[in-house]
């Protein structure tokens, strides 16, 4: 099933029509569908929001994309709401708003859902083949991904993991939200190739560590490091050996979050990939990190 | 040849009213069935937050008659959740249990899956009370009524004959 297709799956009857009748070109650039009470369905293409012609999103159309996303089990999926998304079948994410039941501890889930954004995944195979030589110059070594949000910073990753996989090379992936595997009840969606170990689930920063210590992996790989802690275990991972693979915010000529930035300057990566998503067409750039 | 005619006919009326007592009978095994699956999904949606498809594969395997036929039917149904939503899927199963108790767990249909587990375990609670008290007076009825039920077929039975005799 193809991402876009997983995507709609998860719309009640009328909105799915609408969803469907999308053309198989706009399917696939479309980055995400939209969904907000009272207004119609959008779906976002290159960076920008048009509605589809469906009538307005209602209360109970969001609690069945609730409902088909989670099994029939939104009490299960409270971890996921607690962090604002659900992880869908064929790895579709899914963020939520509404109204934040607070709990002692902080947030414990949304009561009233508002809005939904459906991300739909991309596997573009063949993606990395332009990079890739510049990628694998004397050997794969550590690289980082950056680009700004829905410029395909995971697709690019996931590519990456394929090839290495398929190559031979032992990867471990650190797959928070399900978005690179799109593993449901443990069968990934994608392809990552034979040699991929994917924990999915797992806070980013522990799944890092979990990895190393157990699956004595060649490759670490993790979406989206976010503060300090991911950076820290990103570090801990290459000083057991491993090569590192993330991806992160960013913008060419724009300064990196600070523990991304130190995980650079330290020598953690020596290879920057920067994605530019620009009126639609993906372009990518190697550019080889100094030594420390 | 016309004694044993009414003798049939008595025995007939005394027949309907034993029918009668089966049916209640039965009807209360059923509500009672029914509550004790309410109650194992209230435990399981409170404590382990246990997901829909492997609650009805539990409650399947526990059930028997009806009520296991019934969870099968909606565990069966889960199966396509996406093509069917969940209260069309329990709609759909409550098909297959009599109408007053289908009519008392109908409103659960919408909230199962869709909301937390608190609002889940609140309207299967109170589904769970409206069927208790069903059951109770299926039991009640049985104690007080089975025996009037077959005297009385029996004994309108009896005038019917005596009246064509």
């Amino acid at each position: 099933m193809d991402g876009y297709r997983a995507a709609s799956a998860l719309l009640p009857g009328r909105l799915r029509t609408a969803a469907e009748a999308l053309p198989p070109e706009e399917r696939a650039v479309c980055e995400e569908l939209r969904l907000r009470q009272g207004r119609a369905m959008t779906a976002l293409l290159a960076g920008r929001e048009y509605p589809l012609p469906a009538p307005a999103v209602t209360e109970q159309d969001l609690r069945a994309v609730a409902e088909a996303a989670t099994g029939a089990s939104l009490h299960a999926a409270a971890e996921q709401l607690r962090a604002g998304y659900l992880t869908a079948p064929g790895g579709v994410r899914v963020g939520v708003c509404g109204t934040a039941v607070m709990g002692p501890g902080g947030m414990e889930g949304v009561r009233y859902i508002s809005s939904m954004a459906l991300r739909v995944p991309h596997e573009a195979a063949g993606c990395a083949d332009g990079i890739w030589p510049a990628l694998t110059a004397g050997g794969f070594r550590s690289c980082l991904i950056a680009a700004p949000p829905g410029a395909g910073k995971t697709t690019l990753l996931r590519e990456i993991v394929r090839r290495l996989s398929w190559e031979g090379t032992r990867v471990a992936v650190a797959d928070e939200r399900g978005e690179i595997a799109g593993a449901w009840e443990g069968a990934p969606a994608f392809d990552l190739g034979p040699c991929a170990d994917v924990l999915t689930g797992a806070p980013k920063a522990e799944a890092v560590g979990m990895l190393a210590r157990a699956m004595n992996p060649q490759v670490v790989a993790m979406d989206e490091i976010g503060g300090g802690e991911d950076a820290r275990a990103l570090l801990a991972a290459a000083g057991c050996g491993a090569m590192l693979l993330a991806t992160v915010h960013g913008r060419r000529g724009e300064r990196m979050s600070g523990s991304c930035r130190r995980l650079v300057e330290a020598g953690c990566f020596q290879r920057l990939v920067w994605i530019d998503a620009a009126a639609g067409a993906r372009r990518y750039a190697v550019e080889r990190v100094p030594c420390a | 040849m016309r004694l044993i005619g009414a003798a049939l006919i008595t025995a007939a009326g005394a027949m309907a009213g034993l029918e009668w007592v089966r049916r209640t009978r039965e009807r209360a095994e059923l509500l009672e069935q029914l509550c004790r699956m309410l109650e194992t999904m209230e435990f399981e949606l409170d404590r382990f937050h246990t997901p829909m498809p492997a609650l009805f594969e539990r409650l399947r395997g526990q059930a028997t008659g009806r009520t296991g036929r019934f969870c099968a039917a909606v565990s069966e149904g889960l199966a396509h959740l996406g093509q069917r939503d969940m209260a069309q899927i329990w709609d759909q199963a409550l098909a297959l249990l009599p109408r007053q108790a289908g009519e008392m767990l109908r409103p659960l249909g919408p909230v199962l899956g869709r909301y937390g587990a608190e609002e889940q375990v609140s309207a299967a609670a109170g589904c769970r009370r409206a069927l208790a008290l069903a059951g109770e007076r299926a039991r009640r009825d049985l104690a007080e009524r089975s025996r009037m039920a077959v005297g009385l077929g029996a004994a309108g039975a009896a005038a019917v004959a005596v009246l064509l005799l």
